[in-house]
């Protein structure tokens, strides 16, 4: 048993380094293709064996998929707010440092989450029960409160591209004929838009140097604190992930980028990890790969939950040298190349994907989106405002 | 091209782009599909399936129910309401989801044809 547990989490780490560097291909993908043909793998191996792999995968994927969204600007719904930060400290040759400062958030966040996981499961299923039903107005409040933050003058503005993008989301996941709404969504809103505000300005990248980006101790911890607290907060909720966590983050307290970068990196694995204790403590899977956990294991025991925590931490230790090594990868390589063509390249590589992975009707979420990142880029309001394309179906969802 | 020159290009094109992705996801929606095609591969997607209402009962503002068309039954769940839909025939237009490893739909739309 023990040698097939090994080449499942073998096979997990290459698996999430994969789905985690390529744009469009999600770890959803792979585990739903491994459930389609489980019926052929099980003829060898026990169920459990499989359900390593997935959370193996799972794991390394949350540390990987900030490299595409960082040096080549295509996110995924997890990691869409780490776009501008992240392409900030790439022109100025800081892109390794900026996936590194995501790597620190993401493994300290998984410390975390193990260290707290007993107190989770005892408590677990009382917070889902008192959040469940103020989950709409703490997000109302965090979106007033994001929107007053912005200065006088561009306050509309936020509010403007705020209402937009929810009018862009909530039709987006109510469009029967799109499958998987949010690739285009957020490829175009954080991806889209910065590749043509990059090719417009012809803007060139310097030298990126392998670096590390200096940051104080405090603001570790206070990314590691904001992401304890908002991640269980969204960990438990149906419809709400990382993103909506890190606006609830943005929400409690001002931080610099270093620290968000932090944060995202801590609530992208934390909310991950937070999804395998919910699926065995309240019974309900909130991440697509909670899903297939449960799809092959049905209702788990405590201690294979346990089991799955101790790959989480094996698979995490070693995502942090994948991650960096990979990293240092893309930033030596990424300023050999024209940078405008570059951009170019991975903006028509979207534009094919897109349809390939939404159906047609999609093109015409990712242009309309791309146009509303253009928009919020040129009039300087913050991203974060974008995150109404969640946002607001959830607090609609949880109201009507 | 200018930056004035890209804002107002953009902005037209997001005005008219949302309007366009309203209309069209208020009103295009997918064939009547057997509920027999229905298997987890499906899950997440959208389906519009024709059958009659039996086993309906409510939880909590929930009312769950199931359809049959001939060829297969499945579970049913609308929220908030709770109106007696028992043996009447249903246009349903809805999520395909899983629940404690029972394949799903989630309506979010229901026309009563009979």
């Amino acid at each position: 048993m023990i040698e097939y547990i090994l080449i499942a989490i073998f096979f997990g780490l290459i698996a999430g380094t994969i789905t985690g560097l390529i744009p469009g291909i999600h770890i959803n993908l792979i585990a739903l293709m491994l459930f389609a043909s489980s019926a052929f793998f099980l003829q060898f191996i026990d169920s459990f064996v499989l359900a390593i792999f997935i959370v193996s995968m799972a794991i390394t994927h949350t540390f990987l998929d900030f490299i595409p969204s960082i040096f080549l600007g295509a996110p995924d719904e997890d990691t869409a707010l780490s776009v501008l930060p992240g392409h900030k400290f790439l022109l100025k040759g800081k892109g390794f440092g900026a996936v590194r400062l995501t790597v620190i958030g993401s493994f300290f966040g998984l410390l975390i989450a193990i260290a707290l996981a007993p107190f989770f499961i005892i408590i677990l299923p009382f917070i889902y029960l008192f959040l469940k039903k103020g989950i709409a107005f703490i997000l109302i409040i965090i979106v007033i409160f994001l929107i007053l933050k912005e200065e006088r003058q561009k306050r509309f503005l936020a509010l403007f591209i705020f209402l937009l993008t929810g009018i862009l989301g909530y039709s987006c996941l109510n469009f029967p004929l799109i499958k998987q709404p949010l690739f285009p969504l957020f490829t175009g809103l954080f991806g889209a838009s910065l590749l043509t505000i990059s090719i417009i300005k012809n803007v060139k990248l310097p030298k990126q140097k392998i670096k590390t980006i200096k940051i104080k101790k405090k603001n570790i911890l206070e990314a590691l604190g904001l992401s304890v607290i908002s991640s269980s907060i969204v960990s438990f909720l149906p419809g709400i992930g990382s993103s909506q966590a890190a606006v609830i983050s943005s929400g409690f307290k001002k931080i610099n980028e270093k620290t968000f970068l932090i944060l995202l990196g801590a609530i992208n694995t934390m909310v991950m990890l937070l999804s395998f204790i919910a699926l065995y403590s309240i019974e309900k899977p909130r991440t697509g790969i909670a899903v297939f956990l449960g799809r092959f294991l049905g209702i788990f025991s405590e201690q294979q939950l346990w089991f799955f925590i101790f790959v989480s931490l094996i698979v995490g230790s070693i995502s942090v040298f994948i991650t960096l090594a990979l990293a240092k990868v893309f930033a030596r390589e990424i300023t050999k190349i024209n940078y405008k063509k570059f951009c170019m390249i991975i903006l028509i590589f979207l534009i094919i994907l897109t349809p390939i992975l939404s159906g047609w009707f999609s093109l015409i979420i990712f242009i309309t989106a791309g146009s509303i990142g253009v928009v919020t880029s040129i009039i300087g309001i913050k991203k974060i405002h974008m995150m109404g394309c969640l946002i607001l179906p959830v607090i609609i969802w949880y109201i009507i | 091209m200018k930056t004035r020159s890209l804002l107002k290009l953009s902005l037209i094109i997001a005005m008219i782009g949302i309007f366009i992705i309203v209309i069209l996801a208020d009103n295009l929606e997918p064939e009547i599909k057997n509920i027999s095609i229905i298997n987890e591969k499906m899950i997440d997607e959208w389906i519009k399936i024709k059958g009659n209402v039996t086993n309906q009962h409510n939880i909590n503002g929930l009312t769950i129910f199931t359809i049959y068309d001939g060829t297969a039954g499945i579970r049913a769940i609308i929220y908030k309401d709770t109106q007696n839909f028992e043996g009447s025939e249903v246009i349903v237009l809805g999520k395909i989801i899983e629940y404690k490893n029972e394949i799903e739909i989630q309506i979010e739309k229901m026309q009563i044809v009979g």
